[in-house]
């Protein structure tokens, strides 16, 4: 990205509101259930400090961590965060700070709610610094780039002729007498000359030191009417009676040295307002009047590229799970995915009542469903995806012990789904029905990323009046072979905790065995390292 | 430039001395909602003790509370559940929420009364999904018999690939499903009139020539053959009906179909909507103006609400479509009025583009207690209609035939997608005759077309004090002349 093009997504940088202590303030905060900053470029001026006030709404932490770009490419902070993901259990006491060189400045971890404030020094060198929430989970999406602009020269000198008259069109300056004359001290544009709000007109004239030679663009808004001539050649004409809300531009190749410029401007009656700025490829939009136009002034409006947009990533909050029913990859239509505080994930399927996948890392990603009218499956967003068993139901009657299992369906029969209920953690527990019984299936997750070691139990627990005989469950399928005190299969292992399993063939069958109305089977699948 | 400020006061205050606004009776009244929470609306409902239930298409369900003062800034949302999928129904009962979201019909409850729900029990979930976005499932509030409805969208515009796609179905208090009306393309909205009837709203496109508001009787076929099949599954309501002929007209196929019922009034495709959605009934007993017992039906493309009152004419339904309030920052899909006479309305501009330019919208809309002048009701007479107002209209304006013109047409019944408006008729007023007290007229028309939308634009009307109608434009569906 070139500076040029910086300067086109955030034409004004300058002047940043001030406060007491006259540090430029910029304001970040963190919409409720959004998974992001509200600002993903904010642009500052080298070497100067800035206040920056980093405020959550959300209901979970976050926290704002600025970081020196990689040399060769735009990761975003990525691996900044990836760095505090692998603190692990130490990372909440963190604030999950990695002790990483690339960290300028950071935010602690800032609770529901809350707000922190915090004076960044900006690096002396221009370019585009990311920063990032290095909350684990949240940097895929909650990202953003400070851009370190330079600022261009303002006016060495300037002067201006006041005219009195009604006009509905710039006069001929020349053929009057000016009611008044002067330099101007701060050499800023203004038409504040003596409170004059009507009937009036402003020749300004001045000296603009152009660094380089080379091509820049001057900007012009006004109400009523202006026009600007550079070395005595008009550039930029807007006159009439009008308000300021259209800003016209032009690009002019200038040399390096003072050149002059001149600025004819009047008022007729009602609201007035005069904006003048310049931009070149070395320095962004820079006023050169003191009135700053609002639609260049609004720092937060400037938007991400299109192509940089990274999605609506979804993750668990404050130690709770985290659901998303929607339409996933390789799961029937009524997929529940269920993301982990322990980056342990899966997906059940209400159609057939079994887990279809599982994986680790991030969760889900709901861009495709929420933007937009929301086609199709979405795939998980973490990584080391495995599925325990072939598409199809987990329980089934087999009269013989050789009955096959049945066919996968698309909602076998005699399977109803009845909901689920979310314990403290907001962990689910899916309740449905096969037959005359009624099944509790609930997940405990266990393990951390950071010691390769996640796993979850999946434990059933079954209610009948009349158990059936052969009720089995199947809590696995594939090729599977005995490894220690359980079974290796396609990334992962699986362990019985309750129950006797049996191997037939590439199912691992567990029977479920009533002890008057009630069962339980569990077994804990492991990620296979 | 003179300041925009003071010429816009200029402006109103010349507007308002002439010509009233929908805002000085019916002002909307955005919710606050400071935590920035994506509201895209999708469903909404009251409960006794005075909170609003609002769910999303993202699956959210938020609580309001405190919206019901005088002041809308005291309304405080907080979330109640989410990682549901796209809701597009709400209903309140005895401590449950019943939402239905695309896959079921969902009860949740507050367990241990944290604010946020912990169960989460399947009520119904009777009917096929197969992943393509268009299968959305309406839900209603309760009706008279305490069943739950759901008017399920067709996978597309032609075809039904799963069960009941195309049905409205109802589930019963113990957990049926019962297959209902068959017929249905893409509902937007589900909802009952004050005698507790069931109706729905339907978009335009394959055998729909205009959007329109259908009532959905038990066993009836409600005009698009693509669910059909699913006769096949059941015999909840006897055997498949005749295929319509294409390019014919609905009242022509009422004779070949016996189960088709057309459209109890129609929402003239580009005229007050594009696509129709929530429908709630003014049960209010006044207290949120004076349309008492009317419906008020959602539009998410215009971002409006237009008013509809019913009357049945040989055993079926008709009325009239009146422009109500416009102006929403977004297109409404949900809503809901309290006995209070608050009414919340709100949608989102997502996927399909609607006015108001907000990607979302939480509004409340309220009577400020002035009556407009209104057309209050109209209705239809063997030899034309009558129509009443709010207020007593000016014999002078309101007995002259010239401050009325009439259109009449249809759209042609059709399985390609919409329809022009065909059959054009000018009916000619020939007389209208203002009651004694100045709140009614009888317009002799000639002549009145069965099956024809009638569009009267009564411009010349006045009040008493001088006031043109607030809405000039009525638009009657007379399915049928009612005998003399």
């Amino acid at each position: 990205m070139t500076l040029s093009r910086l300067a086109f997504l955030l034409p004004a940088l300058l002047p940043l509101p001030l406060v007491a202590d006259d540090l430029p303030v910029i304001t970040i905060r963190t919409p409720a259930g959004q998974m992001k900053y509200d600002r993903p470029v904010i642009t500052a001026t080298p070497g100067t400090k800035v206040k920056l006030v980093f405020e959550n709404l959300d209901e979970m932490p976050h926290n704002f961590v600025l970081c020196h770009p990689l040399p060769d490419k735009k990761d975003k902070g990525l691996e900044v965060a990836q760095l505090a993901w692998q603190l692990g259990a130490a990372g909440m006491d963190k604030a999950w700070i990695p002790d990483s060189p690339r960290v300028i400045a950071h935010t602690g971890l800032v609770a529901a709610h809350q707000k922190e404030e915090l004076v960044i020094k900006v690096p002396d060198k221009p370019g585009v610094y990311p920063y990032v929430c290095t909350f684990p989970g949240h940097a895929m999406a909650m990202n953003g780039e400070l851009l370190v602009l330079q600022t261009g020269p303002g006016f060495t000198g300037l002067n201006y002729q006041l005219y009195l008259g009604d006009w509905n069109q710039l006069p001929d300056f020349d053929q009057l007498t000016p009611h008044r004359s002067g330099p101007i001290a701060d050499k800023t544009l203004t038409i504040e000359l003596e409170g004059m709000t009507q009937h009036f007109g402003v020749r300004y004239d001045g000296i603009l030191p152009v660094p380089e030679n080379g091509e820049y663009e001057f900007h012009l808004a006004s109400d009523d009417g202006s026009q600007l001539f550079i070395n005595g050649k008009s550039v930029l004409k807007n006159d009439g009676i009008h308000p300021s809300s259209q800003v016209i531009s032009r690009k002019v190749n200038l040399e390096k040295g003072p050149q002059k410029i001149r600025l004819d401007y009047f008022e007729g009656a009602g609201q007035e307002e005069l904006y003048l700025a310049w931009s070149g490829d070395k320095f962004s939009e820079t006023p050169l009047s003191k009135w700053l136009h609002p639609a260049r002034n609004n720092n937060s409006g400037t938007k991400a590229e299109d192509n940089e947009f990274t999605g609506i990533p979804l993750a668990p909050e404050n130690g709770e799970a985290v659901l998303y029913r929607n339409f996933i990859t390789d799961t029937g239509p009524r997929g529940i995915a269920v993301g982990y505080p322990n980056g342990v994930n899966l997906c059940f399927d209400a159609s057939v009542m079994s887990p279809a996948r599982f994986w680790q890392g991030a969760f889900m990603d709901a861009k495709r469903h929420w933007t937009g009218r929301g086609n199709g499956p979405q795939p998980p967003l973490g990584y080391d995806v495995f599925k325990a068993a072939p598409a199809g139901q987990s329980l089934a009657i087999l009269p013989e012990t050789n009955t096959p299992w049945p066919a996968p369906a698309e909602r076998p029969e005699g399977l109803h789904f009845r909901g689920y209920r979310l314990d403290a953690k907001r962990f689910p527990t899916f309740h449905y029905e096969i037959g005359s019984v009624t099944v509790e299936e609930s997940y405990r997750p266990a393990g951390e990323i950071k010691t390769n070691d996640l796993r979850v139990t999946r434990t059933l627990k079954f209610k009948a009046s009349q158990p059936p005989a052969q009720l089995h469950f199947r809590a696995a399928a594939g090729p599977l072979k005995a490894e220690g005190a359980g079974w290796a299969g396609d990334g992962f292992r699986i362990i019985a905790d309750q129950g006797q399993p049996f191997l037939r063939g590439e199912e691992l069958l567990v029977p479920v065995v009533f002890t008057g109305p009630a069962a339980a089977v569990a077994v804990t699948y492991h990620w296979n390292p | 430039m003179r300041s925009f400020l003071s010429t816009l006061l200029l402006t109103a205050g010349a507007a308002c001395a002439a010509d009233p606004r929908e805002s000085d009776y019916y002002p909307i009244q955005p919710l606050p909602n400071p935590s920035q929470h994506v509201l895209e609306i999708g469903a909404l409902t009251h409960t006794p003790d005075g909170r609003i239930f609002a769910a999303t298409r993202r699956g959210d369900v938020f609580q309001v509370s405190d919206a019901l003062g005088p002041d809308i800034a005291t309304a405080k949302l907080s979330r109640y559940a989410s990682g549901l999928h796209e809701c597009l129904g709400l209903a309140w009962k005895a401590g449950s929420l019943y939402v239905t979201q695309r896959p079921e019909i969902t009860r949740l409850v507050d367990e241990d009364n944290d604010g946020r729900a912990d169960l989460f029990e399947t009520v119904s979930d009777g009917w096929g999904i197969t992943g393509d976005y268009h299968e959305y499932a309406f839900g209603s509030e309760f009706d008279r018999h305490g069943d739950l409805w759901v008017a399920l969208c067709l996978t597309g515009s032609f075809s039904s690939q799963t069960d009941y796609r195309g049905w409205a179905l109802r589930v019963t208090a113990d957990g049926k499903t019962i297959p209902t009306v068959c017929g249905l393309r893409s509902p937007g909205g589900i909802g009952f009139n004050a005698s507790g009837d069931a109706f729905y709203t339907d978009n335009q496109g394959p055998w729909n020539g205009s959007s329109s508001l259908k009532w959905l009787k038990p066993g009836s076929f409600a005009g698009h053959p693509g669910g059909n099949d699913w006769f096949k599954l059941t015999n909840a309501i006897g055997s498949r009906p005749p295929e319509p002929n294409d390019q014919s007209r609905m009242v022509k196929e009422r004779e070949r179909v016996p189960t088709l019922i057309p459209p109890a009034v129609m929402l003239p495709h580009a005229r007050i909507g594009q696509s129709p959605t929530a429908i709630i009934c003014d049960t209010t007993g006044g207290k949120f103006g004076p349309f008492q017992n009317q419906l008020f039906v959602g539009e998410q493309c215009y971002s409006n609400i237009t008013r509809v009152s019913l009357e049945m004419v040989n055993g079926i339904y008709q009325g009239v479509a009146i422009p109500f309030v416009e102006g929403f920052g977004s297109g409404i899909i949900g809503m809901t009025l309290t006995p209070e006479g608050k009414m919340f309305a709100g949608g989102s501009d997502r996927g399909w583009g609607s006015r108001g330019g907000k990607p979302f919208n939480l509004d409340r809309l309220v009577w400020t207690g002035k009556t407009p002048f209104e057309i209050l009701d109209m209705k239809a007479t063997p030899d034309g209609f009558v129509l009443s107002f709010t207020a007593p209209v000016s014999h002078e304006t309101a007995g002259n035939p010239a401050s009325y013109a009439m259109e009449a047409w249809t759209w042609a019944y059709r399985a390609e997608y919409g329809g022009p408006e065909v059959d054009q008729v000018t009916p000619k007023i020939t007389a209208a005759q203002p009651a004694p007290d100045g709140l009614s007229v009888k317009l002799i028309i000639s002549p009145l077309t069965k099956g024809h939308v009638h569009y009267l634009k009564s411009a010349g009307v006045r009040s008493s004090t001088g006031l043109p109608l607030l809405h000039q434009d009525a638009y009657y569906t007379l399915n049928e002349i009612p005998a003399a």
